[in-house]
């Protein structure tokens, strides 16, 4: 019972993805309806879950995945073309088939809805096959196909020759040495033959035997198979019965009526005698003995006419060396072909809670390494030290490739938005492109996991609200398509992901009113643009006249502002009226271990994180002189604002005047350049952050605290707020407001 | 896997096999096999009726066996049961094993 449990279970989340696969790539093909390779692979997630379903004993799934997929076999041969009417009901479909997941796995019965609309989905369906195959969309014709999983038979090439008058299928079989020792055997994939049709003829090759008893290894399989097989199956499905075993046997399927160059192409590719096997071939019904006579002969053709008439018998053989190496040599090739079509990423499943373990284990590790190499600095041992320099630098390896695990590109987050918007687009009667920039930045899974909701409702936004119709875009001199733009890139310590739509901006009037009537605002206060879009986060805002079925249902902006506080992230807004509305939300990378440069103040020691570090000089007595007191540098003609960090956390200001030097570090963020002024700079160190806990939270400038290797604790700068800190500084010397305090 | 091994004075060696015959045993039955030729039988019965499976490594030590018999000289008689034909009439085998066509 248990297993049945678990089949369903992968079940479940296979189907998912292959749902979503079946999701984007209708959404594609939309976009380019003679895109082969689309089709290929839509099919294939169909025919997948499908036979998954098959497999786990859900036969409602089973039953009308078949129905999409034999529709989709004929889109893929060119019988029927890809049109807007048809991909509209294959999404509708491809929704109808996760409704019956969800409901087939909850347990429940089908609800009477979900059926009628299932036997509205199939009627629907069956019109395309009526209507008249589409002109060269989609078609098959002189376009490559995938290749096809088991060795291509030379002679199946559309060259004229002649075809055997077979009306079964002929499927060859050489099993390896080790398909039982991989936990298959071939009684199983035999039997299972009979369930795809009939059998008429078998011939077991034992040819592979060794003569003698102690000679075999009684783990290895030897055998290999002749057989005829009548059914009605297309070369797939028969294809997809060897589906486990394609890495340890050697199969070829030659269709009903195949060519007979064929044949003689699959007999001599094979270890066994060309006779023999040309007798096999036959005795079952596969060529008449003329047509293999012939063959022969044609293709042995060298000079005179007495070799044309020389019978079967007579023909020279190779001489057929020793069985296994040829099978190997069959396998490889087989391989070959297989890896060249399949792109697929190679993936495997992974428990998360096994992963953060581990990434744990690291940082442990990236400590534990920093203390053993500051000691060794002490015993100065030559060899010590480069054993513990190695070491570091594995250790930076292991670190780096275990963050990259854990961070997955957004490309499949975004793609899921392409769905989103072609609904709103089609159901709000808008046009609505969605560019996607950025895709492959990646970011840490779990992080993914929780803003993908808040995107979400963003995206929907700019499609529902921002995106105006047609009518009234053409009416303003804006291009009646509306163009939602998601972008991400990573911007220092922090990854950046924006939406941007040229729709219809937001009314800097309508919110402030709004909010004034809400209690928020009061009249007469000169808010910043800024400070009125802010607005739009306050619980309860929503500036939509009407609320559609779509969006604007309970969650507002406020719960997505949360959410990405809650990642210490941050939400911008940019709009111009009229022209479009940006969305900007800045995350930080969460990788808790980070590269720094360690500096310190009087006892105390602080990390800045390394991408954030442009340079650092020293402030010598003549800089300060030149400054005249205001905190201020020249830098290569420049003038560059510093900090004084000590002051900013409270050390004592004395020792500042008598130190022989201090030094500056330069740091940017987001495009702005600060200077921080410390008084000891030490270099780069691996540091691994750790939370400051509830008490030290808030501290502005503070993003965490590191372990260095004996033992001190360092505080992680925060460059981010230390440069608005400065900026803010800055304003408020210019303007004459007062800025706020740096804590 | 169970093998009784009986040998009598004449060189007939009864050899009858319990449960199953196949890849776990494999090893076993093939050393087993070995000992009993290399003993210098005459003759061996070979009592398969009572075993529950036989899975193509059983098939292939049955085969090599019979043929092993066959090339030495030794009169090999197999009696089957239902697991044994089950496997060999998949395997359109019964000819390698001089057994008539099905009934």
């Amino acid at each position: 019972m248990n297993e049945f449990e678990d089949g369903i279970q992968i079940f479940a989340v296979e189907s998912g993805e292959l749902l979503e696969d079946m999701e984007s790539g209708l959404l594609a093909l939309e976009d380019q309806p003679g895109d082969q390779e689309a089709i290929n692979s839509l099919f294939r997630a169909v025919h997948t879950i499908k036979g998954s379903a098959g497999i786990v004993g859900l036969d409602d799934i089973e039953r009308f995945s078949h129905t999409v997929e034999e529709l989709l076999d004929k889109v893929r041969e060119g019988e029927i073309g890809v049109t807007d009417p048809l991909i509209a009901v294959l999404l509708r479909c491809r929704d109808h088939m996760s409704e019956l997941v969800k409901v087939t796995l909850s347990g429940q019965v089908a609800p009477a809805e979900l059926l009628s609309r299932e036997f509205g989905l199939v009627t629907e369906l069956r019109e395309f096959y009526t209507d008249a195959p589409g002109a060269g969309i989609g078609a098959a014709a002189g376009e490559v196909e995938a290749a096809p999983a088991t060795a291509q038979m030379p002679g199946d090439e559309d060259d004229g020759s002649p075809r055997a008058g077979s009306d079964h299928w002929h499927i060859s079989l050489r099993f390896g040495l080790d398909v039982m020792r991989n936990g298959m055997d071939p009684i199983s994939f035999i039997s299972y033959l009979d369930k795809v049709g009939r059998v008429t003829s078998l011939t077991t090759m034992t040819g592979g035997l060794p003569g003698s008893l102690d000679a075999m290894d009684p783990e290895s399989c030897y055998l290999g198979f002749e057989i005829s097989l009548e059914s009605d199956l297309d070369k797939q499905s028969i294809e997809d019965v060897f589906e486990f075993v394609r890495d340890d046997c050697a199969i070829r399927i030659l269709p009903p009526g195949a060519r007979i160059k064929s044949y003689v192409g699959l007999i001599g590719s094979l270890p066994e005698d060309p006779l023999r096997l040309g007798e096999i071939l036959v005795e079952s019904g596969t060529l008449t003995r003329r047509e293999l006579e012939e063959a022969l002969r044609e293709q042995g053709l060298e000079g005179g006419p007495e070799e044309l008439q020389a019978p079967l018998g007579q023909i020279l053989l190779k001489e057929r060396v020793v069985h296994e190496p040829v099978i190997r040599a069959a396998l490889d090739k087989q391989k070959e072909s297989a890896n060249a079509r399949v792109k697929e990423r190679k993936t495997i499943r992974v428990d998360t809670e096994k992963l953060d373990q581990l990434i744990n284990m690291v940082g442990e590790l990236v400590i534990s390494g920093a203390s053993i190499a500051q000691h060794s600095k002490r015993i100065q041992d030559k060899q010590l030290l480069q054993s513990v320099h190695m070491m570091t630098r594995l250790i930076e390896e292991i670190r780096e490739g275990s963050m990259r695990v854990r961070m997955i590109p957004l490309h499949d987050t975004f793609n899921r938005f392409k769905r989103v918007l072609h609904d709103i687009s089609h159901g709000l009667g808008k046009e609505i492109d969605l560019i996607v920039m950025g895709g492959d930045t990646e970011m840490d899974k779990n992080v993914i996991e929780r803003i993908k909701d808040p995107l979400m409702h963003i995206v929907r936004n700019a499609g529902d609200h921002g995106i105006e119709p047609p009518e009234e875009r053409r009416a303003a001199g804006k291009p009646a398509q509306g163009t939602v733009r998601l972008n991400a890139y990573q911007d220092t310590s922090d990854i950046v992901i924006e939406i941007a739509d040229d729709g219809k901006g937001l009314d800097r009037e309508a919110l402030l009113n709004k909010a004034i009537a809400m209690g928020l605002a009061e009249e007469g206060i000169p808010y910043t643009d800024q400070d009125v879009y802010g607005f739009l986060f306050a619980p309860g805002f929503s500036t939509a006249e009407t609320v559609t079925n779509i969006s604007g249902r309970g969650v507002g902006m406020d719960v997505v502002r949360r959410n990405i506080e809650a990642l210490r992230g941050t939400v911008e807004v940019e709009s111009a009226f009229g022209a479009g509305t940006t969305i900007r939300i800045r995350l930080p990378l969460t990788l808790a271990i980070i590269e720094g440069f360690l500096v310190s103040i009087a006892d105390s020691y602080y990390v800045i994180p390394m991408d954030t570090v442009v340079e650092c000089l020293e402030l010598t007595k003549r800089d300060r002189r030149e400054s005249h007191g205001r905190n201020h540098v020249n830098l290569r003609g420049d003038i560059l604002p510093y900090i004084r960090l000590g002051e900013m956390f409270g050390h004592a200001a004395g020792g500042d005047r008598k130190r022989k030097s201090e030094y500056i570090v330069v740091v940017r963020y987001a495009g702005h350049v600060t200077g921080l002024l410390v008084e000891r700079l030490y270099g780069e160190i691996q540091a691994v952050i750790k939370d400051l806990g509830r008490v030290y939270r808030d501290i502005r400038g503070l993003s965490g605290a590191t372990i260095m290797g004996d033992g001190t604790v360092a505080l992680v700068l925060d460059v981010k707020t230390l440069v608005n800190v400065a900026l803010e500084a800055e304003d408020a010397r210019y303007t004459g407001r007062s800025g706020r305090s740096g804590t | 896997m169970n093998i009784e091994v009986t040998r009598s004075d004449s060189g007939a060696v009864d050899v009858v096999v319990g449960s199953e015959l196949n890849i776990y045993g494999a090893q076993e039955f093939k050393d087993t096999m070995l000992e009993v030729m290399g003993g210098g039988a005459v003759s061996m019965r070979l009592d398969l009726s009572g075993i529950s499976e036989m899975d193509t490594s059983g098939f292939q030590l049955l085969l090599t066996l019979a043929r092993k018999c066959e090339a030495d000289g030794v009169g090999l008689e197999i009696v089957h049961g239902p697991a044994t034909l089950s496997v060999i009439d998949l395997f359109h085998a019964r000819g390698m094993f001089g057994l008539g066509d099905r009934k």
